[in-house]
């Protein structure tokens, strides 16, 4: 017996020297300055669980869960802070990585990581992980949806073993955060080689493929961030548990280890009034309202005392912007003057009541927008440019100055000499209330004026065919969908660089407006200069300052009438969470990275 | 008989494999393919066309539907989901069970409840009972299942909001602590998730049943054998139950074709509004992504089991109706 004490001492002495040897990480106080030992968390999460193989999903809600399981990435942005994976002075936010030289600016990086930080089957984390994920990440055949960061101008991103913690980067040409391509491929789930290379060395993408499915066990399924899954119920529900090795080389900045709450568990939902009936009973420890009648559920919950959480609603604009683009390259002469000229489509702008349809389309939770970014993507918020004025006679005014002088017996302005309506329909994909609320409101706002817009719902798909596509259009025909102008947006871009160079460009695939090679105005010729300069700026306020003179150009040609954003709200009962003034629709999108919030949160 | 069998075994081959090549040539008419919800990435311009290539969606569709039925066919294999990269029948097989462990007590229920309802109404029509019970199965007929399962689900909230307990669960098959739960206590906690749903499904089902059985009986007591049957000075018991029950019941019969697959065919809205996890939502959102391989293997297990019921149904007529005979 007493030998048994001796060996199990000797046990735990060995244990805890080789924690002490783990080069580990506090987190700065501003994240984590304490946290609750012990607890559960729920949470619901939209839309059925297809995979539980962190390096495979598509899904944003799979990727935000998995996040909390996938391996350690080497920097962290700062959310809270710079909003970068750089601090103010330049140096980088260490995460695993324990030192980065940057060789080359913005191009070549010699990357150190920190020793002693182990999955959660106890092997130890090295640079043959970050290989095993450079190499399965990098075959386009395992369908990884971060095979694009494994590439750089379609050049692969060399990576190079200089030793067990110790690795170099190097990309085809220098590019804006370059560090981020190296997060982008490693962040989203930094593999286990020790599982994966054996699998993929013996049957390939294929086998890889097979890997962590909905029906593996979940015991199988090893982790390398604060959670690890014990339970899954196809449909219903997934289970995560502490990884208890995590916190020994990972803390608060008390020394707590991380994560606080024991265990975390995720329902899935497929319907909004299931969804919110969780959270207004108390079922939900979080939860991101985005519709009016929500945010109402969720105060009379609040207020009720039902829920003992905090609402904190219209913090500021989500991430998405709806604008409306017209057709350059419309069949219709008439229409395809219009559509290209400046004035006309200034005049529409200005015609258009941004708060009424923040009202009818949003319930009042929204705001106007100015530009195709937001609030939300500072410092490329375009801060030089005004809101748009709503001046419905100055807008006819500009019309009539293009020569739409007569009204028809339709009520409708025309031009007296080539017979051409200020009549065209506004289409939108079929489904989005919001967005045909715009177009109605838009719609009932100019008609009065003269201006017809026939608002049309379409299908998902003409409405995509309407966007993407035709970039072998030839000006002899019409393009596939020979449509108007239609109301779409974008939300979520990059927040380094939002340069957009597949929809700002010359002929890109999300260009809607003119697919067009040759026939283009000599203001699209400058932004599309304005595009590249931005991706190949690599100094931030530099880039800023592209990005300004971008907006104002198009706030003078108008490819994309901005509208309005949807507001962001978040419910929650937790502590832990960032200072509200940190929160913004582009920092709660990553709240499960290292670096957004999941690791953080105290149990209720 | 056994010929009858064997023949319609072998004619369900051909039938079989047209219905899969309509059902793959319905879903290749529809617009775009799985890869068009790509076309949108703003990082990676290339992906819509990345994904079709290396999936082979750009393959002709007939080559597709070959190398599908192939694998079918010969191994057995329902392919591989485009949204989850992983077997179809991993995805579908848990899905299709907790369909089934919701729908059949419902439709046995169902049947226990609509068919001495059906009887009651025919034997005393028009009836205050009769009315009473019309007035319901209308409701039930009319009121969309998806409505009345909002309206539990606005109910239970309520009466979480009034009490702090859970009268009914809000959703779901189970409870967080499931999987810490006896045997036992898991059998019930499933019963109570179940409350809401059956009542739902049942409900709607239940209206139809009565109805049909209600309508057949009446028309099988105006029958001129009947009437024989009591100028023979036969008990009203042994008419109504022996005679008309007997003959009534026959149409019901001839549905349970459709029984066997509609078992596993999910409870449709319901699943969505009560969040019980079953196959509708799974099949749903396969349509909206496209994801062929999942609906053909839903088509193609629901063809199969609807070729299998009419099967049984034909050979359950021919033991219950003496006039039929194969």
């Amino acid at each position: 017996m007493h030998r048994i004490v001796v060996h199990l001492f000797v046990l735990a002495s060995l244990t805890l020297a080789v924690s002490a040897l783990a080069q580990s990480y506090q987190w700065p106080a501003e994240y984590a300055p304490t946290l609750k030992q012990g607890g559960t968390i729920q949470e619901t999460t939209f839309g059925d669980i297809g995979t539980l193989n962190p390096y495979l999903t598509s899904s944003a809600n799979e990727t935000a869960i998995f996040n909390g399981v996938a391996g350690p990435s080497i920097v962290l942005r700062d959310w809270a802070g710079t909003r970068s994976f750089k601090k103010a002075d330049g140096s980088f936010n260490l995460y695993w990585g324990k030192e980065i030289e940057e060789v080359v600016p913005e191009q070549e990086f010699i990357i150190t990581v920190r020793e002693g930080w182990k999955w959660s089957d106890g092997v130890e984390m090295t640079t043959d992980d970050v290989l095993a994920t450079y190499t399965i990440v990098g075959d386009p055949e395992v369908e990884s949806n971060d095979f694009s960061c494994s590439v750089v101008d379609e050049e692969p991103v060399e990576v190079e073993i200089l030793g067990k913690y110790q690795y170099r980067v190097r990309l085809a040409k220098p590019q804006v955060n370059a560090i981020s391509q190296n997060e982008c491929v490693t962040t989203n789930g930094l593999m286990p080689a020790h599982i994966f290379m054996p699998v993929y060395e013996a049957q390939g993408a294929e086998g890889i493929k097979t890997m962590w499915g909905v029906d593996a066990d979940p015991s199988e399924i090893i982790s390398g961030g604060p959670y690890m899954i014990t339970e899954f119920r196809p449909g219903e529900r997934l289970v995560l548990e502490a990884n208890p090795s995590y916190g020994e080389f990972v803390q608060a900045a008390d020394g707590s280890p991380i994560p606080g709450p024991d265990r975390w568990v995720v329902t899935v939902t497929e319907d909004q009034n299931q969804e919110l009936s969780r959270v207004v009973t108390g079922q939900a420890s979080f939860y991101w309202p985005t519709t009016l009648d929500q945010v109402r559920a969720l105060r009379e919950a609040v207020d009720g005392g039902t829920i003992s959480g905090t609402l904190n609603a219209n913090i500021g604009p989500d991430t998405l912007v709806d604008f409306i683009t017209y057709n350059f390259n419309n069949t219709d002469p008439c229409k395809q003057a219009m559509f290209r000229s400046p004035t006309f489509k200034s005049a529409i702008s200005i015609m258009i009541d941004r708060n009424a349809l923040v009202q009818a389309a949003l319930g009042g939770l929204g705001f106007p927008a100015k530009d195709w970014n937001n609030a939300s993507a500072a410092p490329f918020d375009a801060p030089n440019l005004d809101p748009f004025d709503f001046d419905p006679e100055q807008g006819v005014a500009m019309i009539r100055s293009l020569g739409f002088t007569e009204l028809d017996a339709d009520g409708v302005l025309m031009n007296p000499e080539t017979g051409c309506r200020v009549e065209f329909d506004l289409q939108f994909n079929s489904g989005n209330e919001r967005r045909g609320q715009e177009a109605l409101v838009t719609s009932q706002t100019l008609a009065p004026y003269g201006v017809k817009i026939n608002p049309r719902e379409v299908s998902f798909e003409i409405w995509v065919n309407s966007i993407v596509g035709d970039l072998d259009f030839d000006e002899t025909g019409a393009r596939t969908v020979d449509y108007d102008a239609q109301i779409w947006g974008l939300a979520g871009g990059d927040v380094d660089n939002p340069n957009f160079d597949n929809g700002l460009r010359i002929n890109s695939n999300l260009n809607s407006w003119n697919k067009s090679k040759s026939d283009v105005e000599a203001w699209e010729i400058l932004m599309d200069r304005l595009t590249v300069k931005m991706a190949d700026t690599l100094d931030l306020q530099e880039r800023v300052a592209v990005y300004n003179e971008r907006a104002a150009l198009m706030r003078e040609y108008l490819p994309m009438t901005p509208l309005i954003s949807p507001a962001f709200h978040i419910y929650t009962d937790l502590s832990g969470l960032w200072p509200l003034e940190a929160l913004d629709a582009n920092s709660i999108e990553s709240p499960y990275r290292p670096g957004g919030f999941r690791e953080h949160l105290a149990s209720p | 008989m056994f010929a009858f069998i064997v023949r319609r075994i072998v004619n369900l081959i051909p039938t079989f494999v047209l219905a899969t090549l309509v059902a793959w040539i319905v879903i290749e008419i529809a617009p775009g393919d799985f890869a068009t919800q790509f076309a949108f990435d703003q990082v990676d311009p290339n992906k819509a066309e990345r994904i079709r290539s290396v999936l082979g969606l750009d393959r002709p569709w007939y080559v597709r539907y070959l190398f599908w039925l192939r694998n079918l066919v010969v191994e057995g294999d329902l392919g591989t989901s485009l949204t989850s990269k992983g077997s179809v029948t991993a995805l579908i097989v848990p899905r299709m069970t907790n369909s089934l462990v919701l729908l059949l007590p419902a439709t046995i229920l169902t049947y226990l409840i609509a068919i001495p309802i059906g009887v009651y109404s025919a034997l005393r029509k028009y009836s205050l009972g009769d009315r009473v019970l019309t007035v319901f199965s209308l409701i039930g007929l009319a009121v969309p299942n998806f409505f009345l399962a909002l309206i539990f689900l606005a109910l239970s909230v309520q009466w979480f909001q009034a009490n702090g307990w859970f009268l009914v669960p809000t959703g779901g098959m189970t409870s967080t602590d499931y999987s810490d739960l006896t045997s036992f206590r898991q059998l019930t906690d499933v019963a109570w998730h179940m409350i809401v749903p059956l009542i739902v499904v049942v409900t709607s089902s239940l209206a139809f049943t009565t109805r049909i059985m209600r309508g057949e009986m009446l028309e099988i007591l105006g029958q001129d054998y009947i009437r024989t049957a009591r100028a023979k000075g036969l008990s009203e018991r042994v008419v109504n139950y022996k005679h008309a029950l007997r003959n009534a019941i026959i149409v019901i019969i001839s549905t349970i074709g459709g029984i066997l697959p509609g078992l596993i065919s999910g409870a449709g809205t319901v699943e969505f509004v009560t969040g019980w996890p079953g196959i509708t939502p799974l099949f749903i959102r396969s349509i909206f992504a496209q994801d062929v391989y999942v609906i053909m293997a839903l088509l193609t297990i629901l063809t199969l089991l609807l070729m299998i019921g009419n099967l049984i149904s034909d050979l359950a007529l021919a033991l219950i109706d003496p006039r039929i005979r194969y």
